[in-house]
C-alpha cells in the first residue's frame, strides 16, 4: 500500500483522524491512514492530539464540563479503543511536547548488548515519595526505571534521559510498609539496553526507623 | 483549504511525505529515526496485537531491521522510508500474530489463558499518569465550550456529521473549530515546557 493513496485534505474532510481513533472507519480505511500518517506529521500530529484528549478525558478525569442538552446524542463508543480508551492516555503531544516517560507491564527479559556492567543506585523515601538516583553513564541516550514488589510484579516503570527519580507515593500500587526493589537499564539510542544496575531495595521511608 | 489556520495544502501528496536525509548519515539518523517513529509503530502494532508488551517488541524489531537496512544500503531511497517502515511492521505483526495464535491455542489446550486476551487496556501503557495529567491541566484552561467540544468528538466519539448539525454550524466551519481548539491546547502544553 502506498502511502500516498491519502491526502491531508481528504483526512480533514471526512474527519478520518477523529474516526480512526473511535474506530470508526473500515479496517482498510484504518490501514490507508496508517500509512499516511507514518509519512506526514501534520496527521500524526492530529493523531497524538486526539489521543491525549481522549484519554484526559476519561470518566475519572475530574475535568469540569459542560451541562449536556437534550440535542446531544448519546455516545456511540464501541470502537477498537473501546475499553481502553476511559483509563488510557496519549503518546506525544506534538511531536517534542515530552519525552517519552511512561509506565507500562513488565517486558520481556532483556537483552544486555555486550557484557554486563551493573552500576549502583542510591535510594531514598519520605511519607510522600520515593526516589533514586544513578551515575550517567556514556554513550546512553534513555535509562529505564523500574520498582518491583517483592514478588517480582511491576509496580512502575518509566522511562526518562534524567538520572534521578522522584514517584510519588500514591502513584506506586503498593501497600506502604512493603519492600519494593529498583532496578535501572541503561538504554543506547535504539533502545537497548547497555547495562543494567542490580535490584536495589527502595528505602520506603526516611522516617522509618 | 486547510481548517488550520496559516496553513495550506501541499500541491502533490509526494510533498507531505516526512522528510529523511538524502543519504544515510549513522547513528545520528538512526536516533532520529527512532524518536520519530518509534511511537507510530507502537500504535500501530497495539491496534492488530491489543497487547502493549508485544506491540513494544514490533516496534523495535521494525526499527532494528530498518536501521539494518539502511545500514546495508538496502534502502536507496531515502523518501520511501515511511512507506518501508510500515511494511516491515505490517509483516512482523502478521508473524506475530500467527505465532501468537499458535501460542493461544497451546495455551488453551493446557487451560491456560488466551494469549491474545491477556492486555485488556493496551493504551494505558502507552503514557504515564504525569502527563495525562499534564493534559487535564491544559483542557481545564480551555473554554468550558472549547472543552465540551473535544469531549464530544474524542470522548463521546460523536460522528461529525451529527455533531455540526447538533451545533448548528457546517461541517467546513466545525473542522476549522477543531483544528483552533488543537492549537489552542498545544499552545498551553508547550507553555508547560514539560
Amino acid at each position: 500500500m502506498s502511502i500516498h493513496e491519502i491526502t491531508c485534505e481528504l483526512v480533514d474532510e471526512e474527519d478520518q483522524d477523529t474516526r480512526y481513533l473511535a474506530g470508526q472507519l473500515s479496517p482498510e480505511g484504518a490501514e490507508a491512514f496508517e500509512a499516511h500518517f507514518f509519512g506526514c506529521e501534520r496527521c500524526w500530529g492530529l493523531v497524538q492530539q486526539g489521543l491525549a484528549v481522549r484519554s484526559a478525558l476519561g470518566p475519572d478525569a475530574g475535568v469540569p464540563h459542560l451541562e449536556r442538552g437534550a440535542s446531544v446524542p448519546e455516545r456511540t463508543r464501541g470502537g477498537w479503543w473501546g475499553l481502553a480508551a476511559a483509563a488510557a492516555v496519549a503518546v506525544v503531544v506534538l511531536g517534542t511536547w515530552w519525552t517519552g516517560q511512561r509506565s507500562g507491564p513488565v517486558p520481556t527479559e532483556d537483552v544486555l548488548r555486550g557484557e554486563e556492567v551493573p552500576f549502583l543506585v542510591t535510594t531514598s523515601g519520605s511519607e510522600t515519595a520515593l526516589q533514586a538516583a544513578w551515575p550517567r553513564l556514556a554513550n546512553v541516550d534513555l535509562y529505564r526505571v523500574r520498582l518491583y514488589a517483592a514478588d517480582g510484579t511491576l509496580a512502575a516503570q518509566r522511562e526518562q534521559v534524567d538520572t534521578s527519580i522522584v514517584l510519588p507515593r500514591d502513584s506506586i500500587p503498593l501497600p506502604r510498609q512493603a519492600t519494593a526493589f529498583w532496578e535501572v537499564q541503561a538504554l543506547d539510542h535504539l533502545r537497548q539496553p547497555l547495562a543494567r544496575s542490580d535490584l536495589t531495595k527502595a528505602v520506603m521511608s526516611d522516617l522509618r526507623p | 483549504m486547510s481548517p488550520i489556520e496559516g496553513e495550506r495544502y501541499r500541491d502533490g501528496p509526494a510533498a507531505e511525505a516526512t522528510p529523511v536525509p538524502e543519504a544515510w548519515a549513522g547513528a545520528s539518523d538512526e536516533a532520529g529515526l527512532v524518536r520519530q517513529f518509534r511511537e507510530r509503530l507502537r500504535l500501530f502494532a497495539l491496534r492488530r496485537l491489543r497487547d502493549s508488551a508485544a506491540a513494544e517488541d514490533v516496534a523495535q524489531e521494525t526499527l532494528r531491521r530498518v536501521v539494518e537496512a539502511c545500514r546495508a544500503g538496502r534502502l536507496r531511497n531515502q523518501s520511501a522510508l515511511p512507506s518501508f517502515l510500515f511494511q516491515t511492521a505490517h509483516h512482523i505483526c502478521l508473524q506475530h500474530f500467527r505465532s501468537s495464535s499458535r501460542e493461544g491455542r497451546a495455551l488453551l489446550r493446557l487451560g491456560g489463558e488466551d494469549a491474545q486476551n491477556r492486555d485488556p487496556h493496551p493504551l494505558t501503557t502507552l503514557i504515564g499518569d504525569e502527563q495525562r495529567i499534564a493534559v487535564r491541566e491544559a483542557l481545564k484552561q480551555l473554554s468550558p465550550e472549547d472543552r465540551e467540544l473535544l469531549r464530544m468528538m474524542y470522548y463521546e466519539e460523536m460522528d461529525s456529521g451529527a455533531l455540526a448539525q447538533s451545533l448548528g454550524v457546517t461541517a467546513g466551519a466545525l473542522r476549522v473549530r477543531k483544528h483552533r481548539v488543537l492549537a489552542r491546547l498545544a499552545t498551553l502544553l508547550n507553555s508547560r515546557e514539560i
